[in-house]
């Protein structure tokens, strides 16, 4: 049973895989819900008439995004390794932005709005991340885009999406507007037959305070 | 009954397991200053990074140090209020995982409970008493009728005292945290040398003053920040260790002033000092040679932020049946705990 928390935007998710199917907790647009995520697997487990010890692996949002949020979830999945030995694996939400986006598209650019008018972006191709994670200010992300020359953009920033390929002058750029998903960590994870840590996950912090 | 506590509210990480209330088993505390320093008081977002970071190695490592692993833990406890919101959420997360994960009770703690209750590893306190919490967070003064309950009788209105220790030090360049730089550089200093202001607020007189029991910090830590000289007793020499030690009285000496004032209004001979700033030598001595009441203080090693006291704590909650749900969340106030009934305190 594989479990997978996505805590780093406010669009809470939870996923169980039984290697066959999906178990998800619907996805909640709520500031601060990440703060249920124990008391929500525990009901999602019960559901299943399953408990903790059931879950063979667990994976997390590692960011970037919310400083909080990432903890969370982050602490959550460290804790479940130290009590139950679970295996850990840490997955990037740009990286799941784009691995979504990318099924269809080539190149991205995935990003997700920081503070201080600020975006955390990366660029891929052929579901491969060819740059670092990225703090970039407005007119930096602009310049950004106009270099690597994206076919889509994929953020859950609707607004801000829009009127960067607006001043960028990008117009054949797709506009994909979605969130990391607690599923296509799973997928990811398994798509990329990623392995698990021998240690507890960190936080991604591309920017520092 | 072993019972693994887990602290963050501020910038301490600590992990204990205690038994039966009373044995401290291990009592393992990271502390942040290092990280803070640069900045002379605690960056909040930087705290909730580091207690992240090691939270689970505190855990390990107490439990390692307890010999009872998680097989031998019988229930979690974990401060949930006061304190900052992030860095009570890495604890909480941690303390829910464990609980659901281990099938054990969860109990949720007062911050300030805890420290109260850290007399008790030391002390057979008789209730009821009057309280004093003193650290870089908090400047409270209580009447407790008896464990984990207790009604509010004044705070500061700006300032922490640990807070002011911290800021004069910056202030003076003696480093963070302020309150052992203070009091080790006041030992070479003449404490008559300045006379900064004692702020009591209202008169021993005002029996009915709103601010009889409340305290202020801002006043004394500008007299010494900005106008030092103004207050120099003539003739005296003007050195940091001569305004440390100036600084240190009047900061202290109004904890006492106060404490002697609940005393006598409430008739309760006993007076519990906890909190980093119970630490300072000065505190101590002047409550322990205080004739009019009996003082109680927690042993050194638990007057800064801990889990022991979060655990002990706990081993009387869970006796009263208190328990915890996973949906337990953090608060950054305070709460009056009057026989059951809480009331958001206004400050």
């Amino acid at each position: 049973m594989i479990l997978c928390v996505e805590t780093a935007t406010n669009a809470f998710g939870l996923s169980l895989f039984d290697g066959r199917d999906y178990h998800d907790v619907e996805t909640v647009y709520k500031t601060a819900y990440s703060q249920n995520v124990v008391a929500e697997a525990k009901a999602l487990l019960e559901r299943m008439e399953k408990s903790f010890t059931d879950v063979t692996e667990a994976y997390a949002d590692i960011g970037p995004g919310s400083f909080t949020g990432i903890r969370i979830g982050v602490c959550f999945v460290n804790t479940l390794h130290q009590t139950c030995g679970v295996p850990l694996i840490g997955v990037s939400s740009l990286d799941l932005l784009a691995f979504e986006a990318g099924r269809w598209y080539n190149p991205v650019v995935a990003f997700i709005r920081s503070r201080k008018n600020e975006v955390y972006a990366a660029f891929y191709k052929e579901e491969r991340r060819v740059t670092e994670y990225l703090a970039l200010r407005k007119d930096e992300f602009e310049r950004f885009i106009k270099t690597v020359r994206p076919a889509v953009l994929v953020s859950p920033e609707e607004d801000f999406t829009q009127t960067c390929i607006d001043t960028a002058l990008l117009s054949d750029v797709e506009v994909c507007f979605s969130h990391p998903k607690s599923r296509t960590g799973v997928e990811l994870v398994r798509r990329h037959k990623m392995i698990p840590q021998p240690d507890y996950l960190k936080p991604l912090y591309v920017r520092n305070i | 009954m072993n019972i693994l506590g887990i602290e963050t509210s501020c910038d301490e990480t600590s992990a204990s397991v205690v038994r039966n209330g009373t044995r401290i088993l291990s009592n393992v505390v990271a502390t942040q200053f290092e990280f803070h320093e640069r900045y002379a008081g605690v960056v909040p977002e930087i705290a909730s990074r580091r207690h992240s970071e090691v939270i689970n190695y505190v855990i390990e490592e107490a439990l390692e140090e307890a010999g009872t692993g998680f097989e031998g833990i019988d229930a979690v406890a974990v401060s949930s209020h006061p304190g900052l919101i992030g860095s009570l959420l890495v604890g909480l997360i941690a303390a829910k995982t464990i609980a659901a994960s281990l099938a054990i009770p969860l109990i949720g703690i007062n911050h300030i409970e805890a420290h109260l209750y850290s007399v008790h590893f030391d002390n057979d306190p008789v209730y009821p008493l009057i309280a004093l919490i003193i650290s870089g967070g908090h400047t409270l003064l209580l009447r407790s009728e008896s464990i984990g309950g207790y009604e509010i009788l004044g705070s500061t209105l700006d300032d922490a005292a640990g807070e002011a220790f911290d800021k004069v030090a910056k202030h003076l360049g003696l480093g963070y945290p302020g309150g052992p730089a203070i009091e080790e550089t006041a030992k070479k200093g003449d404490e008559n040398a300045f006379f900064f202001p004692i702020v009591t607020l209202a008169g021993d007189k005002s029996k009915n003053h709103p601010d009889r029991y409340n305290f202020s910090y801002s006043g004394l830590k500008n007299a010494v920040i900005n106008q030092s000289e103004r207050f120099k007793t003539p003739g005296a020499r003007s050195t940091a260790c001569d305004i440390a030690a100036s600084f240190q009285k009047a900061a202290t000496d109004v904890l006492l002033i106060k404490a002697k004032r609940a005393v006598k209004d409430l008739g309760i001979r006993r007076v519990a000092v906890a909190g980093g700033v119970a630490n300072n030598s000065r505190v101590r001595r002047l409550f322990m040679n205080e004739t009019e009441f009996e003082s109680y203080f927690p042993a050194r090693g638990l007057t800064q932020d801990n889990a022991a006291m979060v655990a002990g704590l706990a081993y009387h909650k869970h006796g009263l049946g208190e328990r915890s749900d996973l949906d337990l969340q953090p608060r950054s106030r305070l709460e009056n705990i009057v026989k059951g009934k809480r009331n958001t305190h206004g400050k």
